[in-house]
């Protein structure tokens, strides 16, 4: 029996207690996969770096067993492909420390099309929110992937934005690609598993370990052209993924936020060490050199309803950040139950927005 | 010689008369307890041996049996004593029997001869009255709550020897005690707790009003320290005072819990049970071997505060599914089944996320998970059972700060009891010949008789639905509080800004319970 290519890089990179790194010092001692497997205990032991656990664990090799495992991968809808294999991305072949192999539910991995990496904290504002969806909204129409990590918050969102405008969107996740995390995004899961594809370095079935998360943010940038941060605050995630994002010479969006908020430290930071400044989706789009249609802006709205007079007076009392109800009541004057259904038209016609217990913004 | 005296045992919220025999005839000495008895019960031969000496009559050596009939009935408590000894004291020939079809004998005896008091006396009285008994022999400190519900013919006594002297007297109606009568229009507030207390949440007192108007179901969801508790403790406060009869319902509970001090006179104020969240299924919804009742029965005509909702055991908070639907707990138990009624208005009150300080990004440390999680501690099916769910907001300072201003001071109580009377009168006039009193009793078909709504109301309500993908019964309780803010504006029909504010009020559900959504911090 002999295995095949394939089979020989998931069994090297599902070696137990022979991590990425050395599992590359292998590949230049043995060049090939398939040379590893047939080496005898001696070669091993001569290449001086391997422990006698990790020399054991290489040599307890099943044919079988390996087979087994990746056909029940296939099984489950998930492909495997390799580095310098067929359908691996190149652009990630490039970056320092690329994966060995990667597991990818959905479309195969697009390498081609402009794209853009759009990230940010889980824990977000409805500010950030809206300029992560939009901004991926727009930038999808425009046919730029958006690559994230399918997280809470920021991520989730503008990978939502590219899927409502019919874009393809690439999720790297910090778990096996079998593996819904966070479950609640389970309908963006399935979505983006037939409008694009879900991406992991990690074997299926792995659950989420807190590590993973950092090591899928190189992916993340190594896919995309530019890296996008929309709200990040102090110590984010995101912060690593700019990080790697610089070290493989990508650019740097921020979108700035008002220096008070903490969820915007760090993208103001961004900017003050030189990180584009992130308005409009035009300025990437700029930035990849596409052609800008000439859309509707999402910054400019025009207030294109005709609002009775009450209702412009608790309107003129919102903006983009969140006011309590009760506050409006008090600026007001109005009483409470009045409010309430002013309120309560204007969001049915989406004038005016909910953000979280009874908060209020403008809408879009 | 035989003779008999009746007493009575307390069963679920009425009672039964029970018939004490006595035999005393010649033979070895001996004293038997029959009858189906629990053992504080069969422990009674003693008392009354002691109690009788200690009274100065001898206890003669004879044959005694004692039977307490009907023999088939479980009995417990101590309430049968005094009935006991009357039937053996005449048996023994000490005084004459041939009044005892009139009486009935409730209380306790001391070994000393002192009688003391027991739960459940207001029952008891009621039922004896039902039964045509003429008097009724209580313990002095019974004598108070026995006397209400204009009870007449009510004696206390203190002593068995003066059991003794009432029985062998001729005129009973000296001995007996005036009963309490009812004042109405006394003021009900609870104490000195007045809405006007509290500052700012317009929305929040708005909320509290119109729920108590149509008795519905309230969740205040709010970072700790805006005054959910303080509002909850307020509410039966602006409750339309009780009736004599609701009145008399909540005092034979508390009499049967045994609440002694608070049954001095009529109850005036609304309970309010605030059980901590610890609480066992048992002692929330009662039962037990005996079935005693639980925090839904004493809250009954009242309001039960559950504060920290999350906190509470999921399954004790269940259970409260159907009693909220029923207005009453059937508990089924080997030999009997109780019915005890547990019409409350149910106040809720949680933190938005385990940390409390949801949505405010700078204060709050929870995780998208966590906050899911926290949420999730609360099951849809017990959601359908609240109408109104509303989110408070920290008070500004300049609420507080205005304290001594008196144009900042809210309504006080009297006032918002008032409004809420005559929301609750039109309910009233409306239901006359339905099997409801208020509007969140309405079943779906009540509602499509009585929350009738026009075209553009209607268009709106489709609207919303679609939008916000409401379930069916969501939909009715949107109708049904739309129905109270009517009545409490005393409109006959409903109209949009009604079904706009009672949409309002479910709009928290939507955002914090639905799948999917992102949490979005402030």
């Amino acid at each position: 029996m002999e295995l095949t290519k394939e089979e020989y890089w998931y069994w090297l990179g599902s070696i137990k207690q022979v991590g990425r790194k050395t599992a590359r010092k292998l590949l230049y001692v043995f060049e090939d996969p398939y040379e590893l497997f047939n080496a005898s205990k001696k070669a091993l032991r001569d290449t001086g770096f391997l422990t006698d656990v990790q020399i054991n664990n290489i040599l307890c090799r099943d044919m079988h067993d390996i087979r087994r495992t990746v056909n029940m991968i296939k099984n489950r809808g998930i492909n495997i492909v390799y580095l310098s294999g067929k359908g691996y991305p190149r652009r990630l072949e490039n970056i320092p420390d690329p994966p060995l192999v990667l597991y990818y539910k959905g479309a195969a991995i697009d390498n081609e099309s402009p794209s853009a990496a759009i990230v940010g904290s889980r824990k977000c504002s409805e500010y950030g929110r809206r300029l992560a969806y939009d901004i991926a909204y727009e930038l999808a129409a425009h046919g730029v992937r958006i690559i994230s990590g399918m997280a809470y918050g920021i991520d989730g969102e503008a990978q939502r934005g590219c899927l409502a405008a019919g874009g393809i969107t690439q999720a790297v996740l910090g778990c096996g690609a079998d593996i819904c995390y966070p479950k609640s995004n389970i309908e963006l899961y399935t979505m983006i598993e037939r409008n694009g594809s879900i991406i992991s370095e990690y074997e299926p079935k792995t659950m989420p370990r807190p590590g993973f998360f950092p090591e899928r943010n190189r992916i993340v940038s190594g896919l995309s052209d530019i890296v996008a941060v929309v709200e990040a605050g102090e110590k984010s995630g995101s912060l690593i993924t700019v990080d790697c994002a610089l070290e493989q010479g990508k650019d740097i969006y921020a979108v700035p936020g008002r220096i008070t908020d903490a969820q915007s430290k760090s993208c103001n930071m961004l900017i003050k060490n030189g990180a584009f400044l992130l308005e409009t989706a035009e300025d990437i789009l700029d930035a990849l050199k596409i052609e800008h249609k000439n859309n509707k802006s999402i910054n400019k709205t025009e207030n294109k309803y005709t609002l009775a007079t009450d209702e412009k007076i608790v309107y003129a009392r919102l903006g983009l950040e969140p006011k309590h109800i009760d506050s409006i009541v008090l600026e007001t004057g109005m009483p409470a139950e009045q409010v309430m259904r002013i309120i309560l038209s204007l969001e049915m016609r989406h004038i005016i927005q909910k953000t979280a217990n009874n908060y209020y913004v403008k809408g879009v | 010689m035989f003779y008999r005296s009746f007493c009575a045992a307390v069963n679920g919220l009425s009672a039964q008369i029970i018939k004490a025999e006595a035999d005393v005839t010649d033979g070895l000495p001996a004293f038997h307890m029959v009858g189906y008895l629990g053992s504080e019960v069969k422990e009674a031969a003693e008392r009354v041996r002691s109690a009788i000496k200690n009274t100065g009559y001898r206890f003669p050596a004879k044959r005694i049996t004692v039977n307490l009939s009907p023999a088939d009935i479980r009995k417990e408590g101590t309430a049968f004593d005094i009935s006991v000894a009357m039937a053996l004291m005449a048996s023994f020939g000490y005084i004459k029997g041939n009044m005892f079809e009139k009486i009935i004998f409730i209380g306790e005896l001391s070994l000393d001869g002192h009688i003391n008091r027991v739960p459940g006396v207001l029952a008891m009285v009621k039922e004896a009255k039902k039964q045509g008994f003429e008097y009724c022999i209580v313990p002095k400190d019974n004598v108070k709550e026995a006397s209400l519900a204009d009870e007449r013919g009510v004696i206390g006594v203190d002593l068995l020897a003066d059991v003794v002297k009432i029985v062998m007297s001729d005129d009973y109606g000296k001995y007996t005690a005036e009963p309490v009568l009812w004042q109405a229009g006394k003021k009900s507030g609870c104490g000195d707790k007045d809405f006007s207390d509290i500052y700012g949440q317009g929305l929040l007192k708005r909320a509290a009003q119109i729920a108590v108007s149509g008795r519905h179901n309230m969740l205040i969801i709010g970072p700790p320290g805006v005054g959910k508790t303080m509002i909850a403790e307020r509410i039966p406060g602006i409750m339309p005072p009780m009736t004599k009869e609701e009145s008399i319902e909540t005092s034979v509970i508390s009499s049967i819990c045994g609440e002694y001090d608070k049954l001095n006179d009529y109850i005036y104020e609304r309970p309010v049970r605030t059980p901590h969240y610890s609480i066992s299924k048992t002692g929330l919804i009662g039962g037990g071997h005996i079935p005693k009742p639980g925090e839904i029965t004493r809250a009954h005509r009242g309001v039960l505060f559950l504060d920290e909702l999350t906190e509470f055991n999921r399954g004790v908070l269940e259970l409260l599914r159907e009693p909220l639907e029923n207005k009453k707990i059937v508990h089924t138990r080997m030999n009997r089944s109780v019915t005890y009624p547990c019409d409350f208005m149910l106040i809720a009150a949680m933190n938005p996320c385990p940390c409390g300080y949801y949505p405010n990004i700078s204060k709050c440390r929870c995780t998208p998970d966590n906050i899911r999680k926290y949420l999730g501690k609360i099951s849809h099916a017990f959601l359908d059972r609240i109408d109104i769910i509303i989110e408070a907001e920290a008070v500004e300072y300049e609420d507080i700060g205005n304290e001594a201003d008196p144009e900042n001071k809210g309504e006080s109580s009297e006032i918002i009891q008032k409004r809420v009377a005559d929301a609750e009168k039109m309910q009233k006039r409306r239901y006359k010949g339905e099997d409801i009193k208020n509007n969140a009793g309405l079943n779906a078909g009540q509602i499509k008789k009585w929350c009738g709504i026009g075209d553009e109301e209607r268009e709106f309500l489709k609207n919303v639905y679609e939008e916000w993908e409401l379930s069916a019964r969501s939909y009715y309780k949107i109708l049904k509080v739309a129905r109270t803010i009517a009545d409490f504006e005393q409109k006959e029909n409903i109209s949009l800004s009604h079904i706009q504010e009672a949409v309002f009020y479910r709009s928290a559900e939507r955002k914090l319970w639905q799948k999917g959504g992102n949490i979005i911090w402030n």
